[in-house]
């Protein structure tokens, strides 16, 4: 476990993850004060684009580090698997000043509890697209495979008329196929990290 | 032989269900559900209507009055008044008042057991705003001809009703029968109404003890009671006391909720960046202990944000009253407002009416919106009878006969009291005082000469003077 967060530690402190964080806490406080309304001007909607915005920036992020994170090797891909996770639970303030001042009727557990599901089933989506893209020859194209995907599964959705794979429409309103898919792709990717975990444990133990 | 019996026997058997047949037919006739809206089906819209349902043998029932009060630009807007009858064996009647908006569609359906017992229509056409004069009994083409509102009811006088309400779109009240009820006169004449007796009904001496003789005159509540002589020489007899509409509009639309302020934009921004920082700043030079602070951060900053940033409550309720009357009895009309933060289904358990142009179910004693987010919506309560706590002694001073103390007694002339203590007269009225509230200033704008507007912190009173009758008495 202190190996685990040591490596979490580490991680973090990696430039790639600080640029990332800074530029994910950012985007969203300059997201919260353009939505917020000036007194008087009535209600509060700041939530609605907040929680969309925090959604779509949480997913491309989670996408594209679990894209690269399948070709590390599996401690640094665990690490960096939390560090997203770390990254999206730092965003949370943010997102309950924005709710409670908006005063939604969609309840706040569906934040606090989707994000980080959310972050850890698009972790996992990352990784599937990471190795797909490699195993085809197009890992050069995953910067923009990543966008075209989340836009590709908010299409699928609205298509479809559900919400399981998006985070647009899912960010606002509580959607149980969307929790059970994200929770499975996260148990998932879960179960093959605590097993790369060990087996590379192993191996470091024989070497 | 065979053919004889199997003649018998048809015979027979249509002779048992024969009876049974015309039984059944007989029942079918009998059932029967007949709806009467308005008064002898003339509506006034905009305002409250009699509604009369007979039913004749029928069962449990579930009355609907769909209101579609769209327009061609905005599209269909329904009102559906809903109630569930239990009807029975022998006659059963529903009494109930509706309000009636200028309708583009308005129809009902009498249901019972999936089946459709009666139902039927009003044309547009016959939306009509202006109020209906009634008549009870024969009361000579001299009176009659003064009743220019051109929408003359005739009306038996068992058919008056006895709740206030019912007289909203009631302007004047002439009645030549000494068989009407006292009561269902004083509430016309509460309502707003111009009852007017005939000697035919001052020969009873109920009837003539609310007016005294042919040149008597009493304001009660909103409204008043005359003698057929004083009515004949009236200057300005068709027209009411006040303006019920405008008083109402006027109040309903002074005394708003108040939504929750929204924080200014700079100290969120502030707040946020701080918080955005510091946290960066502990994650890349804290080590593990950085991280773990700031994740007990992250936490603390959602508490921290969470009780500044969020209203107390969801919703926000008020009523309000305002009371029109003279002489201890006045029409209450009372307005519930609700503001609403998430979107909403808002639930008054009341008979009333929504005066947002939005759609409604409504019920005997329940009006239901969908409310937006950030929204409120008023609802009328039915109209009713109630105490007036402003009465004029005979010398044309004011006494409070209320229970509670008065907060405010102005007049029109800009004179006000603060503090008349229950049971107290009403002083001489300084015209040095604090600022009125907007709400007084609104009534006094609209209430008639020599009327008080005042306030107990629950209801707003406009009192009207009993010198109101100068005007139409010789």
């Amino acid at each position: 476990m202190s190996e685990l967060l040591e490596r979490l530690e580490q991680r973090l402190r990696d430039s790639d993850a600080m640029q990332v964080a800074t530029l994910v806490l950012a985007a969203l406080v300059v997201t919260l004060a353009a939505v917020w309304p000036t007194p008087g001007s009535g209600s509060n909607e700041s939530w609605y684009a907040f929680a969309q915005m925090r959604s779509v920036v949480l997913a491309l992020l989670a996408l594209g580090f679990g894209a690269s994170a399948a070709a590390e090797p599996p401690r640094r891909a665990f690490a960096t698997a939390l560090m997203v996770m770390v990254v999206a639970v730092l965003a949370l303030p943010l997102e309950v000043a924005a709710y409670a001042a908006s005063y939604p009727a969609t309840p706040l557990w569906w934040s606090l509890v989707s994000v980080p599901v959310a972050a850890a089933g698009y972790l996992v989506l990352g990784a599937g697209l990471g190795r797909l893209a490699r195993f085809v020859r197009m890992g050069a194209f995953l910067p923009l495979l990543v966008p075209a995907t989340v836009a590709g599964l908010l299409v699928l959705d609205v298509q479809l008329g559900w919400t399981i794979l998006n985070p647009l429409t899912a960010a606002l309103v509580v959607s149980p196929w969307y929790l059970l898919t994200m929770t499975v792709l996260g148990l998932a990717g879960l179960l093959w990290l605590a097993f790369a975990w060990r087996r590379g444990h192993g191996k470091e133990a024989r070497a | 032989m065979t053919r004889l019996r199997h003649t018998l026997l048809l015979a027979l058997a249509l002779g048992l269900l024969g009876p049974l047949g015309t039984g059944a037919l007989a029942q079918a006739e009998s059932r029967s559900a007949t709806l009467e809206l308005g008064f002898g089906g003339a509506l006034v819209a905009d305002a409250w209507n009699p509604l009369r349902l007979l039913l004749r043998d029928v069962g449990p029932v579930e009355l609907e009055l769909a209101i579609d009060r769209g327009t061609l630009r905005e599209g269909e807007r329904w009102l559906r008044y809903r109630v569930e009858l239990p009807g029975g064996s022998g006659l059963s009647v529903f009494e109930d008042e509706v309000f009636v908006p200028v309708w583009r569609s308005l129809s009902w359906t009498v249901r019972s057991g999936g089946l459709t017992v009666a139902s039927g229509s009003v044309p547009r056409v016959q939306a009509d705003r202006r109020p209906i004069d009634l008549v009870v009994g024969e009361p000579g083409p001299a009176l009659r001809s003064l009743l220019v509102g051109g929408r003359i009811i005739d009306l038996a006088s068992d058919r008056l009703p006895l709740r206030s309400a019912a007289y909203d779109g009631v302007a004047t009240l002439v009645v030549a029968s000494e068989a009407a009820r006292p009561q269902a006169l004083v509430a016309a004449a509460v309502a707003g109404a111009s009852v007017v007796l005939t000697p035919a009904a001052r020969a009873e001496a109920e009837l003539a003890a609310l007016v005294g003789g042919p040149f008597g005159a009493r304001v009660v509540g909103s409204g008043r009671i005359l003698g057929d002589r004083a009515w004949l020489e009236a200057e300005h007899g068709a027209q009411g006391l006040v303006d019920h509409a405008a008083l109402v509009s006027a109040l309903a639309s002074a005394q708003r909720i108040e939504p929750p302020r929204t924080t200014p934009v700079v100290p969120v921004l502030l707040g946020a960046s701080a918080y955005a920082l510091i946290v960066l700043v502990v994650l890349r030079f804290g080590g593990l202990p950085g991280l773990l602070a700031a994740l007990v951060l992250g936490l603390t900053a959602s508490v921290a944000a969470w009780f500044p940033l969020r209203p107390a409550q969801s919703s926000l309720d008020q009523a309000v009253d305002l009371v029109v009357g003279a002489e201890g009895v006045g029409q209450r009309w009372r307005v519930h407002e609700r503001f609403t933060l998430p979107a909403r289904t808002a639930v008054f358990e009341i008979a009333g009416w929504p005066l947002s142009d939005i759609e409604a179910r409504l019920g005997r004693d329940r009006v239901s919106v969908e409310l937006g987010r950030w929204r409120s919506v008023q609802v009328l309560e039915r109209p009713r009878t109630v105490g007036m706590p402003l009465l004029q002694e005979a010398d044309g001073t004011w006494r409070n006969t209320g229970q509670r103390t008065l907060t405010l007694v102005a007049t029109r002339g800009g004179e006000v009291v603060s503090q008349v203590p229950a049971g107290a007269s009403v002083p001489p009225q300084t015209r040095d005082h604090d600022p009125l509230p907007p709400v007084a200033l609104a009534l006094l704008d609209l209430a008639p000469e020599g009327a008080l507007v005042a306030s107990d912190g629950l209801a707003w009173y406009v009192a009207l003077p009993q010198a109101l009758l100068a005007e139409v008495t010789p």
